[in-house]
């Protein structure tokens, strides 16, 4: 009854109020070389605040650590599927190519086949994930469960074992592939954790710092220090 | 209805116009932004010490201090603190708020038109201040709709979707009007339109204290479950 209601909800949203808009123009972001993540559903638009991107200073301080921008690759956060684990709608994340084993949030590039499939249209060609482990050969449910849990005991729970049991059997195309190797992450909806299946090669960079404007200073956040998992 | 409550619904409009404006040119400087922001703090104040507490908790929980029941106990903690911190640190919809002002605005000034046109038992100067405050509100909603063109972001489907209703609505109208001179039917209903119509007027208001009291309800319940579950767990002797 209630996800019938809330389908109502939203389908009316949807058609009085459209797509969501955005505040800003982003042209000046490409300007800077900052590229959007989703954090969130890359299919569906999100709205932000506009942070001031064209003031961004060449080096920020981290801990006693200096680093140049221009050093890592930049991502827009837009969304907020992964406030629960410290990243914000608006964050800036300073990240390095490829698979990192300092960070666990991964830029994943969107497996445009995947939606194609579903008939969704996207928005975003990157989206964020926290990642959690990767998944070995032939490895079971039971087992991948039983070293997730090892982690964090967030499985324990019967709705997040649903999911958990869900997308496994939806993560077949990718499991069932021998050639590649899958890691599974997390990701909120509405601040309830949804587990995530993605092939390894689809990480196309990893963020090792956030951040985040403070009034007119910047906040420079450890990503690899600050990771809970 | 008598001049005080004409003047009444006039002020209405103008707190919308008010509301509409501020909403859309909302950014970090705007006040109400200001505003949001500090009820969101006020919010990551309340939660700080639960959330401290839960932290310490999960960091024992996966040094292996806990008893199997302990970590179950510390997997719903976590639940409740994904989302404290979720509603604590998520950005609000500022875009969505600015197109309720608009549509909000755009639909409540029609209905007041409405009631300017047609037979209703207002007299003539009220239903005149109506019309002219009314064609006021709508000049300055245009105003916001030619800011949207000129931004040319992505709020272009948004225009066609708004130039799409306003012209539905018009029509709408205009059926209404000529149904009424026809059969003289609208005196029958005003007030309950009237009614309706300062509704729409102030659906930004409405939809922000509903959500501001939302949250902070949900925010309240997380808080209890997670101190709660933190005190059964300590009981348990973890």
């Amino acid at each position: 009854m209630t996800q019938i209601f809330k389908k109502i909800v939203a389908w009316t949203y949807e058609t009085v109020f459209g797509e969501s808009a955005r505040t800003v123009c982003d042209g000046s972001l490409e300007s800077q070389g900052i590229k959007r993540v989703a954090a969130g559903d890359p299919s569906k638009s999100v709205s932000y605040v506009s942070s001031n991107f064209l003031n961004l200073p060449a080096e920020v301080w981290c801990g006693g650590e200096r680093l140049t921008l221009s050093e890592y690759s930049r991502f827009l956060v837009e969304g907020s599927s992964m406030v629960p684990r410290g990243v914000l709608s608006g964050d800036l994340l300073l990240c390095k190519s490829g698979a990192q084993s300092e960070s666990r949030f991964a830029i994943v590039s969107v497996d445009k086949d995947y939606y194609d499939d579903k008939n969704k249209e996207l928005k975003f060609d990157f989206k964020l994930r926290h990642t959690l482990l990767q998944v070995s050969e032939s490895e079971t449910e039971e087992a991948l469960a039983g070293r997730l849990e090892k982690i964090n005991p967030d499985i324990l729970l019967d709705e997040n074992k649903e999911n958990f049991r869900k997308k496994y059997k939806g993560a077949a195309r990718y499991l069932d592939d021998p050639k590649r190797q899958v890691f599974v992450s997390e990701t909120f909806r509405n601040g309830h954790l949804r587990y995530s299946f993605n092939p390894v090669d689809l990480i196309s960079y990893s963020a090792l710092y956030a951040m985040r404007r403070m009034g007119d200073h910047w906040k420079v956040i450890n990503l690899k220090e600050e990771c809970p998992a | 209805m008598s001049g005080i409550e004409c003047i009444n619904l006039l002020a209405f409009i103008q707190l919308l116009v008010t509301a509409d404006i501020t909403l859309f040119f909302l950014d970090e400087n705007g006040y109400l932004a200001k505003l949001y922001k500090k009820f969101i703090e006020e919010l990551d104040k309340k939660a700080s010490g639960t959330l401290k507490e839960a932290s310490r908790s999960e960091h024992q929980a996966l040094r292996g201090l806990v008893s199997p029941e302990g970590r179950k106990i510390i997997a719903k903690m976590r639940r409740y603190v994904d989302r404290i911190k979720f509603l604590t640190g998520r950005t609000p919809d500022y875009d969505g708020w600015s197109m309720l002002g608009l549509y909000g605005g755009i639909y409540g000034v029609v209905c007041l038109i409405l009631i300017g046109l047609t037979h209703s038992s207002l007299d003539f100067y009220q239903k005149e201040f109506i019309l002219v405050f009314a064609q006021i509100v709508l000049l300055l909603q245009f105003i916001i709709i030619l800011r949207l063109i000129a931004l040319k972001s992505q709020y272009q489907r948004n225009i066609v979707r708004i130039i799409m209703l306003v012209t539905g609505t018009i029509f709408a109208t205009a059926l209404i009007v000529f149904f009424d001179t026809k059969f003289d039917f609208f005196h029958t209903f005003e007030n309950p339109f009237v009614i309706f119509s300062v509704l729409i007027l102030f659906m930004p208001y409405i939809v922000a204290i509903i959500h501001i009291a939302f949250s902070l309800l949900q925010l309240k319940y997380n808080l209890l479950r997670c101190r709660l579950l933190y005190k059964h767990l300590y009981s348990q002797g973890k």
